[in-house]
């Protein structure tokens, strides 16, 4: 099923090119981007159903010119003049020095994409998505006494954005969906639970991969009830797809976006073309690179995604940027602006992120570990670009003794580590590599967005806690 | 129009009830790199958000659905009605327990009006040129502002619903990151603090960029935290709300009726023994300093102050309407800010004895169902029990709170941030801490 493009941003298309013919007899360069994002997610728990709009919904429009020195933005989403947005940007002028930016010149480019899905949710109709949910939660509690609460979520999100200036006009229509499944389960005074994250260029068939994990994910959060703590201290560990995937975005993916390199945030800036890793260390980046919920043609600024390799075989290639970092550093911009709304400023921001994978058998690996750990799930991580310090906290290790695992489980488990020595020290590397991008990604606190990560299995050293 | 086709739409019988949450905004943004302006931003949008309730029965059950809707200005009367209909066929699909709308009426919250900041773009500036005098200028000749990121955002906020509430208020919110730097014998090293403000106010901007760049500087001198086992442990800063926000979860209807809250009304929230300092917090709407103060909820129930722990002990479940009427208590409001009674000893008298002392995490976070804590240390200070103090940086730090609750000391020493006040510093007795 093809993913229908806006009416709103077709029949609006003409005033908004009349606004940019507007705006360029005043500034040098100006662009509008305009987006009309639509999407549901359906939320079902113990003893409640939610049906609510999604968050990533939005309909506005953020123009941006150049006014001789650097760059301005005015975002709205009311149906202005083009007087008004003039008066809007006028409004931005302050005092102080400013950074000077050349004015961007484009290659010409008019084109229109649109991606399809299996099952696009309104073929799908919001009785039978729910029912699939709350029979998923029915079956949860059918299959285990210590059930507390089952969180059953699904969220489909079509983007539909159209991108002008002088000499772009770009349209694009894609649909992304993600899925997650957390059972909490009790016993006594403990209380755990296991996230599953299920995400894709999909429509509600993306509800079949949940259906097949349903039991697995309430055995597992049984099991968790046993987990041990850690003794902290620095293993040998394999890394899941999932926390690879987390370890490629926190440890490496933040520090080559360029916009940090303008700002002298960046520790890797100062390693283009140097060794950051081991040969097994191949990392990519790009809304091209992979199919998952970071994919798109365009990014927000008007440039075409690609696929970056930032990484090759332990030496660091390049970084991302957004189109004023690559500006700034008179470097080609790698389509890697992205907004979290029309309402937000354009940073350089992660697309699909991943290692990319190698010949090595995870069998081969767990025997090659005399005392270590299989680190399978990831809550959360947190970057630091300026000193490649790595946090990342893993729902759980299964515990690896004398080249076997033993059952026994740790939880939760906190990854630290110096990130030129945690890459320094992958020395094997799965053959499938598989993405996700159920969650979402900040930059520090804020500015959220959809991105996926992954790679493959990975064995390196961590210091874990 | 929206409140006329939604009007429409319930004489027609396609929908029971309403809700409008209705936003104006306008901002400005300024985004510096160095002592220079990168760039400047404005904005001036209307966000609309409405709620659909459908009401039936099913298997003899009285039900009330609901679904949401994202709504935009640009849409006409047709698209309105198109997608209200949508979301009205949703919520009949929604199988919820029947619960009440709030009703208009009711006593007038006791809250100050928003700061009116008439000019945002000479606010800005103004505080702009804080960060660009000072961070031009390198404290004690090691630290200085790397970046930074302002924005000022004031507008109003409407909530009306099919029962007759309508409410309106003004709000201000500041926000923005400090980033600062400073030379190490290895290489620069850096610290990011977020900012949330609720006035505007240069001097206090000073104030906190001032103590980033001290905290930098004591980042600089820091040795890799030694793997020191599990000691005492005294967290600072946002980690305390963070910490403490596991409370505030347990004592809310919503988990009562989800069956995930450890805490019951009458009952302690700090376990069987408590040897350290018992809790005392309140919920409130109003506290000066905190940008997510709010005069009325989402719902339009007007807040006011109320106690939820008195010496350690749970005083009555909290929430929105829905969920205390699910619980069969009465309800509070969702209320924005956390007040927390402080303790009886200083932090000097909490360092007693050794501890980690901890004032920057990257990401401190305590998981609010199960109470398991940690974070990685950017910046603490390992006291030894002999009174030695050693700046130490890397290295994790993870715990149970439930484990520790009985024992929580809390400082006397009172701490002010985005939708807290509370404590300066809480004691915990050990935690895990592997080293940098």
């Amino acid at each position: 099923m093809r993913v229908p493009y806006s009416p709103y941003l077709s029949s609006r298309k003409r005033s908004f090119r009349r606004l940019v013919r507007r705006l360029q007899r005043e500034y040098a360069y100006a662009s509008l981007l305009a987006t009309d994002c639509t999407g549901t997610r359906y939320e079902v728990r113990r003893g409640q159903v939610s049906v609510l709009d999604s968050r990533w919904n939005e309909r506005g429009c953020v123009a941006r010119v150049h006014d001789g020195t650097g760059y301005l933005e005015a975002s709205f989403n009311r149906p202005l003049s083009p007087e008004e947005v003039l008066r809007l940007l006028e409004g931005t002028a302050g005092g102080g020095a400013r950074m000077e930016y050349p004015v961007h010149r484009e290659q010409p480019l008019r084109r229109r994409w649109r991606s399809s899905v299996r099952l696009l949710p309104e073929a799908a109709g919001v009785e039978k998505t729910l029912a699939r949910l709350t029979n998923l939660r029915d079956r949860a509690f059918a299959c285990s006494s210590l059930l507390a609460d089952m969180r059953l979520v699904f969220e489909a999100v079509t983007v539909r954005k159209l991108f002008l200036s002088g000499r772009r006009e770009l349209e694009q229509a894609y649909l992304w969906s993600q899925g997650s499944m957390v059972p909490v389960v009790r016993r006594g005074e403990d209380t755990r639970y296991v996230h599953v994250g299920f995400s894709g260029l999909k429509g509600v068939e993306l509800l079949d991969e949940m259906e097949g994990k349903l039991e697995p994910a309430v055995a597992l959060a049984e099991e968790l009830l046993s987990a041990a703590k850690i003794t902290p201290g620095t293993y040998e560990v394999i890394l899941s797809p999932a926390v690879a995937g987390l370890l490629a975005h926190e440890a490496f993916g933040h520090g080559v976006e360029m916009d940090l390199f303008v700002k002298g945030r960046a520790k890797a800036a100062g390693y283009l073309g140097a060794r950051v890793g081991s040969d097994r260390v191949t990392l990519h980046d790009g809304a091209r690179a992979a199919r998952q919920v970071g994919s798109y043609w365009f990014d927000d600024e008007g440039t075409l995604g690609g696929d970056t390799v930032t990484v090759e075989k332990g030496v660091m290639r390049a970084g991302i940027s957004d189109l004023l970092s690559a500006l700034a550093l008179g470097t080609p911009p790698t389509g890697h602006g992205r907004r979290e709304s029309f309402e937000r400023k354009a940073y350089a921001r992660m697309a699909n992120t991943f290692f990319a994978g190698g010949r090595d058998r995870l069998e081969d690996m767990i025997a090659s570990i005399p005392r270590g750990y299989l680190l399978e799930q990831y809550s959360s991580g947190m970057e630091d670009p300026r000193n490649w310090g790595l946090q990342g906290i893993v729902l759980y290790g299964r515990e690896i003794a004398d080249g076997r695992l033993t059952g026994r489980l740790v939880s939760p488990v906190i990854m630290t580590g110096y990130v030129p020595d945690v890459l320094g020290s992958v020395s094997a590397a799965g053959p499938e590599v598989r993405l996700e991008g159920a969650g979402t990604c900040g930059k520090g606190h804020k500015e959220n967005m959809k991105n996926s990560m992954g790679g493959p299995y990975l064995k390196c050293r961590l210091r874990l806690g | 129009m929206l409140q006329a086709v939604l009007e429409g739409l319930r004489r027609a019988g396609v929908l029971n009830a309403w809700r409008i949450v209705e936003q104006q905004v306008e901002s400005r943004e300024l985004f510096l790199v160095g002592t220079r302006a990168d760039m400047r931003r404005a904005k001036e949008v209307s966000r609309l958000q409405a709620t659909v309730y459908r009401d039936f029965s099913r298997d003899g059950r009285a039900c009330r659905g609901s679904a949401t809707a994202r709504l935009h200005p640009t849409q006409g009367r047709r698209e309105l009605e198109r997608a209200l209909r949508a979301a009205a066929g949703a919520a009949g699909h929604v199988l919820n327990p029947a619960y009440p709308l709030v009703s208009p009426g009711g006593p007038a919250p006791q809250v100050p009006e928003a700061p009116g900041v008439p000019d945002l773009g000479g606010a800005l500036d103004s505080l702009g040129a804080v960060l660009l005098e000072t961070g031009g200028v390198q404290k004690g000749e090691k630290a200085r502002l790397n970046s930074a990121e302002l924005f000022l955002e004031r507008g109003e906020t409407r909530v009306r619903n099919s029962e007759g509430v309508d409410v309106r208020f003004g709000f201000f919110q500041g926000s923005g990151e400090l980033f600062v730097e400073a030379e190490a014998p290895g290489g620069p090293v850096e610290l990011f603090q977020p900012l949330a403000f609720a006035r505007v106010r240069a001097d206090e901007l000073r104030v906190e960029l001032d103590r980033q760049l001290e905290l930098c500087e004591r980042r600089a001198r820091a040795v890799p935290t030694p793997a020191l086992g599990s000691p005492p442990v005294l967290l600072t800063g946002v980690a305390v709300r963070e910490l403490l926000s596991y409370f505030t979860y347990h004592s809310s209807a919503e988990a009562a009726y989800g069956r995930v809250a450890r805490f019951r009304p009458g009952e302690g929230v700090q376990g069987r023994q408590v040897d350290g300092d018992p809790l005392t917090l309140s919920l409130e709407p109003y506290l000066e300093h905190s940008p997510s103060s709010v005069p009325w909820d989402v719902d339009g129930w007007p807040l006011a102050p109320t106690a939820l722990i008195e010496q350690g002990r749970l005083l009555r479940w909290w929430g929105p309407l829905r969920w205390c009427h699910y619980q069969g208590c009465p309800p509070t409001g969702h209320l924005p800010n956390v007040r927390v009674g402080p303790g009886s000893r200083g932090l000097a008298e909490l360092r007693r004895g050794g501890c980690l002392e901890v004032a920057v995490f990257s990401d401190f976070q305590c998981d609010a169902l199960t109470g398991d804590f940690a974070g990685e240390l950017r910046l603490g200070t390992w006291q030894d029990p002999g009174g030695g103090r050693q700046p130490v940086t890397g290295g994790s730090l993870s715990g149970r709170l439930p484990e520790l609750a009985g024992g929580l000391e809390l400082s006397a020493e009172i701490l002010r941030l985005d939708g807290y006040e509370g404590p300066a510093g809480v004691r915990l007795a050990s935690a895990a801490v592997s080293g940098g």
